[in-house]
């Protein structure tokens, strides 16, 4: 059961700089998965890397959006359609299913496993805000997909970019006060760099708003035995990799602070 | 009354049930954790003096009963791992000291730092079959000087874990007493292989991995009573393949006085209560009073 299943690549687009997004077809993963699980894709001979599942369609189609940051993700970006990939999984708790009115904040690549929640909410017409941000138009994935779902009169989908090639210049968390004081949501959803990860739960922690957000940690085993991917007690691979506000309150001395290497050593954010 | 008090020499466990090494007990919170569900002792993950990363991922896969895994004793080296023990041992945790080292030297300082720390023993792992350590468990004259240094060095409870990949386990288990271990864990995981046949690479980047899991109960319960049945006299740990109670009643029958259990934790922590409750029901039901009536009971039933 916890074997890679291998399965072609059927077609690679890119995303953006350095951001490919892989689809492939494995009928176990997208039977079960619930959107903000993952997936451990196995690339032979090289490594095995956790990995969010970016669109989930018809006739057991996936996706992972991957950016290149070392020698596991600059394989996978590299891969051609025909290729293939080992995949296990669907591993860990993903998010609880949306509410009347939703605010999905994804930040670069971190907005991968929110993906298939906006595609959720908007399949069955379920009211949802998305704040995007990410370095530059070039490097921020997904701006044309959302663009797409989206009508832009709606006002339901926004962007900054760090240095303003796009959107609003800033960062995302700049734009929560504004879209927070005219809205009311029953979820807010968040994955993305842990700083901003954080940022978002201070805010939601003073104004008591119902936040869950996906963190990242070094996992190996995927299925909560090795402990490798501790966060205080929780294991990402097994108790997360979404953690509920009233579990982050736990968490909250380590959250942006700390993290552990492949070793176990704990290094500082 | 508790049914399931239990005793490796003078080191006294509430209940039978210790968490193995490896499996979830890497860091101060999680040790904590494991205790609060229910555990009555946990093992560290294996550690060694300087930190290790471990193999690249894959590092475990499953079979149809088992689990491989090629972990490669990742930990972050005595000095961090020491702290983390400390904040579990000074809230009273019973926590034992999985120690390995690529020299004699080595294993004794990691011993000694775990000793002061407050651990109630340590745990030698000459066992671990995807890992140079394992070989020393393969050999009698080093099994010996590994354990008798340890031994000399430090003034807690010594227990040496032993593996099953080798012609005759009551032979290494004889030498390992005969040095001074005040106990034995049997055993470490079995040594394998899984290849992919779609594409000949084998999965785990190690090739080769520890098998672990219902896969290996009857190699380790008949470890285990092959060695309470030599001339080995010290408290024996059972560990293979434990999953639920009558599991645990198996390994207490063939001999050991403690169990530990690994895999079947990937189910949930609520495994240590339920196996906790089956063994107190079967007590209850079978009016018996201390686990010691039904250690080593099959070795009276031939
Ligand atoms: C639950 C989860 C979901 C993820 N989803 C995505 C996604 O959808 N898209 C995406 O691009 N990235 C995602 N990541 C991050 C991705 O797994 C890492 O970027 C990748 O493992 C880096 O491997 P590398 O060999 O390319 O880089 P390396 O050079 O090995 O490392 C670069 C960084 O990645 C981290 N890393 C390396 N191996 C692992 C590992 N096994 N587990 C966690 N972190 C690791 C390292 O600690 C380091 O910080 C996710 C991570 C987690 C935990
Ligand atoms: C993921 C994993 C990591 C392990 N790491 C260690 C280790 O660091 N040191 C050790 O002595 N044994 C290690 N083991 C072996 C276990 O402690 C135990 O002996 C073995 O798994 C058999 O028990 P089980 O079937 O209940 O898992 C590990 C086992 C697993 C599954």
């Amino acid at each position: 059961m916890h074997t890679p299943r291998v399965c072609k690549i059927l077609k690679v687009e890119s995303e953006a700089e350095n951001i490919k997004t892989i689809y492939f077809k494995d009928r176990r993963t997208s039977s079960r998965i619930i959107p903000g699980q993952f997936i451990m894709v196995w690339i032979p001979g090289l490594d095995e890397i956790p990995m969010g599942v970016s669109h989930t369609g018809l006739n057991s189609e996936l996706a992972i959006t991957v950016e290149a940051v070392g020698e596991a993700t600059e394989k996978l970006c590299s891969l051609k359609e025909g290729d293939v990939i080992g995949v296990r999984g669907p591993y860990g708790r993903g998010f609880s299913p949306p509410g009347l009115n939703n605010l999905i904040i994804g930040g670069g690549t971190g907005m991968a496993p929110l993906m298939p929640l906006i595609e959720l909410c908007v399949r069955e017409k379920i009211n949802v805000n998305v704040l995007l941000g990410g370095r530059s138009l070039n490097k921020t994935p997904f701006i044309k997909k959302l663009r797409d779902i989206f009508n832009p009169k709606l006002e339901c989908f926004k962007v900054t970019t760090e240095d303003g090639s796009y959107g609003c210049r800033g960062f995302v968390t700049d734009l929560l006060d504004e879209i927070i004081s005219k809205n009311s949501f029953d979820r807010i959803y968040a994955c993305g760099p842990e700083l901003m990860l954080k940022k978002i739960y201070d805010y939601c922690t003073e104004k008591k708003l119902p936040l869950e957000v996906s963190l990242e940690r070094y996992i190996k085993c995927g299925i909560g035995i090795c402990g490798s991917c501790y966060i205080g007690s929780y294991r990402v691979c097994a108790d997360g990799p979404v953690f509920k506000i009233a579990e982050l309150e736990k968490i909250r001395n380590i959250l942006g602070e700390w993290t552990r290497d492949s070793s176990g050593r704990l290094i500082q954010l | 009354m508790n049914f399931l008090e239990t005793a490796l020499g003078s080191i006294k466990l509430d209940n039978p049930l210790i968490i193995a090494s490896g499996v979830l007990g890497t860091t101060a919170e999680g040790i904590k954790l494991l205790y609060e569900k229910g555990a009555g002792a946990v093992v560290t993950k294996t550690t060694t003096l300087s930190s290790k990363p471990g193999y690249a991922n894959p590092t475990v896969v499953s079979t149809p009963s088992g689990l491989l895994n090629s972990m490669g004793l990742p930990n972050p080296g005595i000095e961090e791992m020491s702290r983390e023990v400390a904040s579990a041992c000074c809230e009273g945790v019973p926590v034992i000291g999985s120690v390995a080292g690529s020299s004699i030297s080595e294993f004794i300082e990691v011993a000694k730092r775990f000793e002061d720390v407050g651990v109630i023993g340590v745990e030698l792992n000459i066992s671990c079959p995807h890992e140079r350590v394992g070989l020393i468990g393969q050999d009698c004259r080093l099994t010996y000087q590994v354990v008798k240094s340890v031994k000399d060095s430090v003034k807690i409870p010594v227990i040496v874990k032993l593996t099953p990949n080798v012609t005759n386990i009551v032979e290494i288990a004889l030498e390992a007493v005969k040095a001074g271990a005040d106990a034995l864990t049997a055993i470490n995981t079995v040594k394998g292989m899984v290849i992919d046949v779609n594409t000949g690479y084998p999965i785990l980047s190690n090739k080769f991995g520890g098998l672990s899991g219902p896969a290996i109960k009857p190699i380790a319960v008949r470890c285990v009573y092959e060695i309470y049945a030599s001339e080995v006299k010290v408290p024996i740990i059972g560990v293979g393949g434990i999953s639920n109670w009558r599991d645990a009643l198996e390994f207490l029958m063939a001999g050991a006085c403690a169990v530990q259990i690994g895999t079947s934790l990937m189910k949930g922590y609520q495994v240590i209560e339920k196996i906790k409750k089956g063994l107190t029901g079967y007590m209850k039901k079978n009016k018996l009073k201390k686990l010691n009536q039904i250690i080593g009971i099959s070795h009276k039933r031939c």
